[in-house]
């Protein structure tokens, strides 16, 4: 049937433009927010994803840069890659204190270079969940959170050695992810900025290696939300 | 060993978690559960394969009967990028040779392709008799008894529609390159390292599989802050009589599983999560195990009725018979990535009246490495006393 990604294509940088700028128009005329027993958030980020960073302490297997490197010279981007994220999160509420669980769909692609005119192209799609507690400020909402999920991944791979060339294309899957993360949401009535940390251990075996790539790593994503 | 190590911590963290304790007071771990649907893909059929479950069991002395029906449809072409099958060659009848290499560097049988080749044009029905009774509180028993149907269909029209609803083009990749096929027909071919392990086109209706025993322990039933905790064990009772087309209902073999289980409630959502393995006694060049998890979030619209949304991962049937790298760039790459692990996404309805109980659901594979269905629909229903 149809791929996921292509039934729900994502432009997350108007989305949060436009949003921002709804939530700056409607932040004070909406009702006040009331504190319920149960309350849910849908809220889509963006930001930076650095998969060559350690994730704090969960570890990382990653020697597929590194080995592609010994062949066709040194890599010509960083492999910071910039996430699309939805996430759709629910808590029990009462007090200053919450606890519930969330689900993340995050989707990014980036091109890769060498020195050797060789390249490749990561396409990763990871679905994380897991739980997530928080402390309900008067003026923001610290959390922290923790889970597992998995990635979907496609690798396509444009090797020069000589005179020839090598295209390979790899798909794979990592189940063993896990993650944590931590940060905050501003609330504006139904609407809020939410800003979080995200540490994530996804080691992917590439079959055309039989090295690992790192899928997680450390990221830093700031978005909108809507509370209801 | 990093991924038991944090899940451990997380229990131990959640166990000490006493500052959260008031926000989850009297939330209650398990509803009416998550979709019960196993894995559909027309060569795993034969196999045992745990499905998702509430960590919820029937109380001491309770019983549960239901009529599962879940109607797939699977359309797999790998020689689909060089035409080597079409409608042509299909009334021709397949032979091994359809499934070789086309590239003009190598012949005769260095043209064999290493791995997995598929051609598979199937709408499975699987309908199970399904009775759990309470042995226990906190101890159930189950037994399923399945009943299989292969043939052409009806659906294929209604998925090339939607193909083509949404800009997907049939003739390509991720169209399954279905637009070469007649609509409604029936082809099962598995070949491995250029030789069929499954060849048919007879179809079958209503072909008694094996059944399926089980026991689900409910070792938990969670608080304020520990999620249910549930193991569930199956048995499949092999039957060794596998002639013709019996041999895609039963793999004669003694297969158990185990999952694990678990739920935690938060008010009116609920979110569970599984994690388990099925071991294949007699795996017939298949996979010897089958990995599953699962994650599913329920909505309770009221005590009697939830809507549910899961993901569900499994591994591939299909081993993995020869490294990547010492694989040709044709179609022996291309077709590695049956081996890769698959994702599934669910939704569904629920719903409780008296004794009675209805649940209604849908699957799509996602990921489209063609080693799952690519649809299927689903209805359960019964009476609990």
């Amino acid at each position: 049937m149809v791929k996921f990604r292509t039934l729900f294509p994502i432009h997350l940088n108007q989305i949060i433009c436009i949003g921002f700028l709804w939530m700056s128009l409607t932040c004070f005329t909406g009702n006040a927010y009331a504190i319920d027993q149960t309350f849910s958030y849908l809220s889509v980020f963006s930001g930076s994803q650095d998969l060559s960073a350690s994730p704090g302490g969960l570890g990382s297997e990653s020697n597929y840069f590194e080995w592609l490197e010994e062949s066709h010279g040194n890599l010509k981007e960083n492999r910071k890659v910039q996430p699309s994220v939805i996430g759709f999160d629910f808590y029990r509420a009462s007090g200053v204190v919450a606890s519930g669980f969330g689900l993340e769909i995050q989707r990014y692609k980036k091109s890769f270079n060498f020195s050797d005119g060789s390249g490749l192209t990561l396409e990763a799609l990871g679905v994380l969940y897991g739980f997530n507690f928080y402390y309900r400020g008067d003026f923001w909402f610290p959390f922290f959170g923790f889970g597992t999920g998995n990635y979907s991944t496609k690798i396509q791979e444009t090797l020069y050695s000589g005179s020839s060339v090598t295209e390979t294309t790899v798909f794979g899957q990592v189940d063993t992810t896990v993650y944590y993360k931590l940060g905050a949401r501003i609330p504006f009535n139904s609407w809020g900025l939410v800003l979080t940390q995200q540490y994530t251990s996804a080691n992917m075996e590439v079959a055309s290696a039989n090295k690992n790539v790192a899928l997680g790593g450390v990221s830093t994503l700031f978005g909108l939300y809507y509370g209801f | 060993m990093i991924f038991k190590g944090i899940f451990i911590l997380s229990l131990f963290l959640m166990g000490i978690g006493s500052w959260a304790d008031s926000a989850l007071a009297k939330s209650k771990n398990s509803g009416l559960g998550p979709l019960e649907l196993r894995n559909q893909y027309p060569v795993t059929h034969q196999f045992l394969s745990l499905h998702p479950e509430n960590t919820a069991t029937q109380k001491k002395g309770k019983s549960r009967l239901s009529y599962h029906i879940a109607v797939a449809n699977t359309f797999v072409n790998t020689q689909g990028h060089s035409k080597q099958i079409t409608k042509t060659e299909l009334q021709n009848g397949l032979t091994e040779n359809d499934f070789y290499d086309d590239v003009n560097w190598t012949s005769g049988t260095d043209d064999k392709v290493r791995g997995f080749s598929l051609y598979l044009d199937a709408e499975t029905t699987r309908h199970t008799f399904e009775y759990r009774f309470g042995l226990s509180d906190s101890l159930e028993f189950s037994l399923d008894l399945p009943f299989l149907s292969f043939g052409g269909g009806a659906m294929d029209s209604m998925i090339e529609s939607v193909h083509d609803t949404v800009g997907v083009s049939n003739a390509e990749y991720r169209g399954a390159f279905r637009s070469f096929s007649e609509k409604n027909q029936y082809a099962f071919y598995v070949v491995r390292d250029g030789t069929f392990i499954f060849n048919s086109e007879e179809n079958f209706n209503m072909v008694a599989a094996e059944p399926v025993i089980g026991l689900k322990w409910g070792l938990s039933d969670g608080g304020s802050v520990i999620p249910a905790l549930s193991l569930k064990l199956a048995y499949k009772v092999p039957n060794s009589e596998r002639e013709g087309f019996y041999k895609l209902t039963r793999s004669g073999g003694g297969d158990w599983g185990h999952y694990l289980i678990l739920s935690k409630g938060y008010g009116s959502w609920l979110a569970y999560f599984g994690d388990g393995q099925t071991q294949i006694q007699e795996n017939h060049n298949l996979a010897k195990t089958l990995k599953h998890r699962f994650m599913a979030l329920e909505y309770r619209l009221s005590k009697k009725s939830s809507l549910l949304i899961q993901t569900v991962t499994q591994s591939s049937i299909f081993p993995k018979t020869h490294e990547l790298r010492d694989l040709e760039a044709n179609q022996e790459q291309r077709n590695f990535n049956l081996v890769v692990p698959t994702n599934l996404f669910m939704g569904g309805y629920k719903l409780e009246w008296n004794q009675l109980f209805w649940e209604m659901g849908f699957a799509q594979d996602y990921a489209n490495y063609g080693n799952e269905t690519d649809f299927v629909i689903f209805i359960e229903t019964g009476m609990q006393w």
